[in-house]
């Protein structure tokens, strides 16, 4: 009953490296932004698409499971 | 068990109504975390005013994720599986505020403003818990704590910003705020709930919600004027009192 469940360590690294991956395009875009805001699209697009994977939810599709 | 706190290795020794209550607390607010971007990601990040502001829709979503990320593996090392919130439709979160979509810049603004600050009350609550893996997430120096504040702020200074403009952009706001702020007001459940008090018992929460309640108050309200903006009837269509 308290064992840990078998995808706790693989979501949890997961996702880890997701949210590591929109820092890493905000951070971009940001910089981008501040000398011209239009110059910020593409870190805006790829955020997007990340967050459209992780909004979904299919994490069994995510983990391979 | 005051002043107790209680280690994973140890949570097998422990009464069943305490882990039931932890299993609980942790699944809630996993669902609470990921339930923020699944409430406004859709609509705001295409619809943002400017590309810093999408962007800092995008930086919030990643800080909330990463919440989810922390409590869920909490969750998980305890054998709660809450995979199945990532994926979970709005109308079944846990709490009414996550429940529907934000869609206008207004929403978003006061959600910051006062949602994120609720948050803020309930995850004070872990602070120096009786369970340690738990507390020490929320320990200071807290990363979980301090993007919180990051929101409250951000949320803060927009709803600040347009309530300023005046006319009919201080309308817009003052609608979104008349509904968050009893949305916000009913997040800290009844007054007499039996379950807070066991929570309380267990040390897994300090106030009771009436008290968290009346702290939000007094802390929300001198702000609200502060913005020009009318503070709105804490009575009106509240289903939590």
């Amino acid at each position: 009953m308290l064992d840990q469940t078998a995808i706790a360590e693989p979501l949890d690294a997961y996702l880890r490296e997701v949210v590591q991956t929109l820092h890493t395009a905000v951070s971009q875009g940001m910089r981008r932004a501040a000398d011209s805001p239009a110059a910020a699209t593409a870190q805006i697009d790829d955020c997007a698409e990340i967050l459209k994977v992780i909004m979904a939810g299919d994490v069994r599709d995510w983990l391979a499971l | 068990m005051p002043g107790e706190q209680i280690e994973q290795h140890d949570l097998a020794r422990q009464d069943p109504e305490y882990i039931d209550l932890l299993r609980r607390v942790l699944a809630i607010q996993a669902d609470c975390e990921i339930g923020g971007p699944h409430l406004y990601v859709d609509a705001m990040l295409p619809a943002a005013p400017s590309p810093i502001d999408q962007l800092v829709v995008a930086r919030t979503a990643a800080e909330e994720i990463d919440h989810f990320r922390k409590f869920a593996r909490l969750a998980g090392d305890i054998g709660v599986d809450t995979a199945y919130l990532l994926s979970r439709p709005n109308q079944e979160r846990y709490l009414e505020a996550f429940r529907g979509r934000i869609t206008t810049w207004e929403d978003f603004a006061v959600f910051g403003f006062l949602i994120d600050r609720v948050g803020k009350y309930q995850l004070e609550e872990f602070v120096s818990c009786s369970y340690a893996p738990l507390s020490r997430i929320l320990e200071h120096p807290s990363r979980v704590m301090d993007e919180e504040d990051g929101h409250i702020d951000f949320g803060t200074t927009r709803t600040a910003e347009l309530a300023a403009r005046g006319g009919e952009a201080r309308q817009r706001i003052q609608r979104a705020l008349n509904f968050w702020y009893t949305t916000g007001l009913d997040m800290f459940g009844k007054s007499d709930s039996r379950r807070a008090e066991r929570y309380r018992v267990w040390g897994l929460k300090h106030r009771t919600n009436d008290e968290a309640r009346q702290q939000y108050v007094a802390e929300v309200n001198p702000l609200i004027h502060a913005m020009g903006l009318d503070v709105p009837d804490p009575l009106a269509g509240r289903k939590y009192l």
